[in-house]
């Protein structure tokens, strides 16, 4: 299950950074526009103005799988060749292969194995990696930077009011128990609000010609019986995929098996992992009736053959090929960016009502991605922090996802517009692609896209949200018209922490609550208790479970979270 | 038939007095002195994995503070051993690695040598190369690798067992890895394909050291295959036998993790959840280090007491005994 979510992750990642803006800034060297490679005279000596030492950088990412994604030479492709005569820095990336990225991250800062810099996942504070980035922040593992961000171009805009999201601000970056001091920081922030929105759009898809066989219009699929009801003239229509097999109606994410909470979005009520309000007090989903209405729809599916049987436990590269083969008329969720969709027409399920009976799509407000640290044993971090912030800049930007003027792309009206053979390239050979260090979407080098995406408003600053758009308005034509047939309604921002974050604040009972609700744990009860066979069984594996809860101190943590959400309610993402 | 004699080494210098015993090892060092340089390599790998890690088993009584380091951090007592044993999952959870243990330990434990000795009967040595080459390749393959072909193998609907069951015209949707009932079979027979023809290289190795001229004797005494099976073949190894059968009872409190890990489902977890996929879990990903390393203790500790018990009956009972 971990590998899959690493997956999803990952592939979540390359999208979102797909939109990588880059910050262009008032006070930024001109130069940007013009050619990234030039030089500007200083009264002094012969280096550029954005000269900051000669440096090497040692990095090492806890990014899963980012070996694929980095150049071969991480030192002489042609975007580290122009960043070290711009700059005077290089930087190059250790990386374990093969491994959970949480699992090496705590390893490394245990162990003191940190080089230069580090970066990881961290779109919010409820990711799994926080506590442990956040444990050694407290014990001083990492440089206190907020002093070096206060003189940069673009990270001194995170201290503007307004600027960072609430969680970002009060929960990663300037937490009050560091007074001040800032260890964590956080990556991918939009400049405005909105400004890194691109048409992405999640949950269910169906295929396109079996809708219009069935006469069905997607989007009014909004309870429970009614999918059912889909599923099962699905299942009599008899539809075949494309090695001739019958389809599944409904089939597993396209990232590998998971337990899809949007498919029974009308019983999700532990919204904020697993925890949510009901009538004033905080109660986990397994102690509701929800979490039997979930089982008992997923059951009916099985029973009667409607879902994938491994619907819960594919691995990834089945999940693909079933997808590939066309072999589900709904896959279970996926998103309108992927490749698969240029050459099948699937059209966008739902969403579901919500438990409430609303139909809501609820947001992370303004939220960063990934974040970087400097460790407290670098030497002379201002200068790994300029340069980062050079990264940041428009001029930085233009570097890592454009490449060299005239080489990879032209600036026509200001805007940079990708020669038609980087296209190809990133169509054709991925490696070669990789190896011209530009970022290209994330279809090309991902290294400094971790450390240099942030202030992101790419419209603004490039002329389109994604590379390639300026010479080739339709390469992303497929994904915007799957966006515009169904695109989300009643969108509600939300900040705030997710319940599971909070549990490192009782040491007592953490070491025996952790493993029994973190995200994996509970999907594994409830996907063992749709598999006993009955609802009886199923009972008997929940009310075991609501035990185990209660035996490890849900009941301590339950008053703790509410007396949290009485202090501040906007700290807990309950909704 | 004096079958032990020439198959036992004698302990070094047991006959002479202790004096003399470090001039004997210098003299038998300078003899054999390739032979021990030999062994410097081996040495130093325990030394560095596997005795100077013990000094991080401090761990345990410690809450680990990274900016502490080991010794640094403060001491915390036996909180997490409390913990630990106060915890409701405790019992399910070495009951568990007990039964995966045992099912590796012992029930695993003839194949190889049955294996070995069919080995041995085999008189085309090309043959024998071969078959034995076969047996022993799964071991290099890694656990990742061989549960992966396990799932493709027993899928619902598109595996291969269940393709099969369907040509004989049974229903196809048995999902294997999500049933309880089948967890242990197939923990059993992976781990038995995975390792048996490795494991019964040591025996091979220590039937090829019996004196031929026993099986001579015994055929002129009248042995068929089966009496010289039984009255000289295994005599011969018994000392192997029974030193890999102490060794391997102290892993009877361990199940292995990646195995385990990689096979467990949702619908197998009440089985699969060991204390080594819990050690991992909670310690590793979970960063609670001194937790993970109280556990890892526990198991090291009982699975040591159990090795000495075992030796010591063996000892008493057998004759054969690691020390």
């Amino acid at each position: 299950m971990k590998r899959k979510l690493a997956l999803l992750l990952a592939v979540a990642l390359i999208i979102t950074v797909m939109f990588a803006g880059c910050g262009g800034d008032k006070n930024e060297n001109s130069s940007g526009d013009t050619s990234s490679g030039q030089k500007s005279e200083s009264s002094s000596s012969d280096k550029p103005d954005t000269w900051i030492a000669d440096r090497h950088i040692v990095g090492r990412a806890f990014i899963d799988d980012l070996g694929v994604s980095l150049p071969e030479d991480q030192l002489n492709n042609p975007v580290a060749k122009k960043l070290k005569e711009l700059t005077g820095m290089s930087i190059e990336w250790q990386y374990t292969a093969g491994t959970s990225d949480l699992d090496v991250l705590t390893t490394a800062i245990a162990a003191g194995d940190l080089p230069d810099l580090i970066v990881y996942y961290l779109n919010d504070s409820s990711r799994p990696e926080f506590p442990v980035v956040l444990k050694a922040a407290r014990e001083g593992m990492f440089t206190d930077v907020a002093p070096l961000l206060k003189n940069t171009k673009i990270y001194s805009k995170y201290f503007e009011e307004g600027y960072l999201p609430s969680d970002t601000r009060d929960n990663v970056m300037f937490r009050p128990e560091f007074n001040g001091a800032c260890y964590i920081v956080h990556m991918r922030i939009p400049r405005e609000p909105g400004s890194n929105d691109y048409p992405m759009i999640g949950g269910m898809w169906i295929q396109k010609s079996i809708a219009d066989a069935l006469g069905v219009d997607p989007r009014t699929i909004k309870t429970q019986d009614q999918l059912y009801d889909l599923l099962k003239k699905i299942k009599a229509g008899g539809f075949k995929d494309a090695n001739g097999n019958e389809v599944y109606p409904l089939g597993p994410r396209i990232w590998g098996g998971s337990f899809n909470a949007h498919v029974v979005n009308n019983y999700n009520f532990g919204v904020s992992t697993g925890f949510n309000l009901l009538d004033g007090k905080v109660v986990h989903e397994a102690e509701t009736d929800y979490v039997f209405k979930q089982i008992e729809f997923y059951q009916k599916l099985l029973a009667e053959g409607l879902i994938h049987p491994e619907y819960f436990t594919i691995d990834p590269t089945r999940a693909e090929e079933l997808s590939l083969n066309n072999s589900a008329a709904i896959i279970g969720d996926a998103h309108n960016y992927l490749e698969i969709f240029r050459n099948t027409e699937y059209l966008n399920v739902g969403p579901l009502y919500d438990y409430k009976g609303e139909n809501k799509t609820y947001r992370k407000g303004k939220s960063g991605y990934a974040a970087w640290s400097i460790p407290s044993t670098t030497k002379n971090p201002e200068e790994i922090v300029k340069f980062l912030d050079f990264l940041a800049t428009k001029e930085g930007k233009m570097l890592w996802m454009y490449g060299i003027e005239g080489e990879h792309y032209d600036m026509v009206d200001g805007k940079p517009v990708v020669r038609q053979e980087m296209l190809d390239l990133m169509e054709s050979d991925r490696k070669a692609a990789n190896n011209t260090g530009i970022f290209m979407d994330g279809n090309g080098a991902c290294w400094l896209n971790f450390i240099g995406g942030t202030d992101v408003d790419n419209i603004s600053d490039f002329g389109e949200l994604s590379y390639g758009e300026n010479r080739n308005p339709d390469q992303y034509a497929f994904a915007n018209k799957m966006y515009e047939y169904n695109p989300p309604k009643n969108i509600v921002y939300y900040e705030g922490f997710s319940s599971f974050g909070f549990l490192q604040e009782l040491p007592d009972i953490e070491p025996q609550l952790k493993p029994l609700i973190d995200e994996q744990a509970y999907t594994e009860v409830r996907v063992k208790a749709i598999f006993s066979g009955s609802m009886d069984e199923a009972r008997k594996i929940i009310e075991s479970y609501r035990k185990q809860l209660k035996n490890a101190g849900i009941d301590e943590f339950k008053e703790f979270l509410l007396k949290k959400y009485q202090e501040n309610p906007n700290q807990i993402d309950f909704h | 038939m004096d079958k032990n004699t020439n198959l036992r080494t004698m302990p070094l210098g047991e006959n002479k007095k202790n004096k003399s015993k470090g001039r004997e090892l210098l003299i038998n060092i300078k003899r054999h002195f390739p032979l021990y340089i030999m062994l410097l390599p081996c040495i130093a790998s325990f030394i560095v994995f596997s005795y100077l890690p013990m000094v991080g088993l401090v761990l345990a009584f410690k809450e680990y503070k990274f900016n502490m380091g080991i010794l640094g951090s403060p001491w915390v007592g036996l909180r997490y051993f409390k913990n630990f044993f106060l915890s409701y999952d405790a019992y399910r959870l070495v009951i568990n690695t007990v039964v995966i243990g045992t099912i590796k330990t012992i029930f695993e434990f003839p194949f190889p040598i049955i294996l070995a000795l069919m080995l041995n009967e085999v008189r085309n040595e090309r043959f024998k190369k071969l078959t034995q080459t076969i047996s022993y390749l799964p071991n290099f393959i890694s656990w990742v690798i061989i549960v992966t072909m396990l799932q493709r193998i027993l899928a619902p609907d598109t595996g291969l067992l269940n393709q099969f069951k369907a040509l004989l015209g049974g229903d196809p949707g048995t999902f294997y890895m999500m049933e309880e009932k089948y967890f242990y079979p197939i923990i059993f027979l992976s781990d038995l394909w995975k390792n048996m023809g490795w494991s019964s290289i040591i025996y091979l190795a220590a039937i090829s050291g019996i004196d031929p001229t026993l099986y001579e004797a015994a055929r002129i005494d009248g042995a068929n295959k089966w009496r010289e099976i039984w009255n000289v073949t295994l005599p011969g190894i018994r000392t192997t036998i029974g030193v890999l059968f102490i060794m391997g009872v102290g892993g009877i409190i361990s199940s292995g993790y990646d195995q385990i890990y990689l096979l467990r489902t949702p619908g197998n977890m009440s089985l699969a959840d060991t204390l080594d996929v819990y050690v991992v879990r909670v310690g590793l990903s979970g960063g609670q280090y001194g937790y993970g390393t109280a556990i890892g203790m526990i198991q090291g500790i009982v699975g040591l007491i159990l090795v000495i018990i075992c030796n010591k009956l063996s000892r008493k009972y057998t004759e054969v005994s690691i020390w």
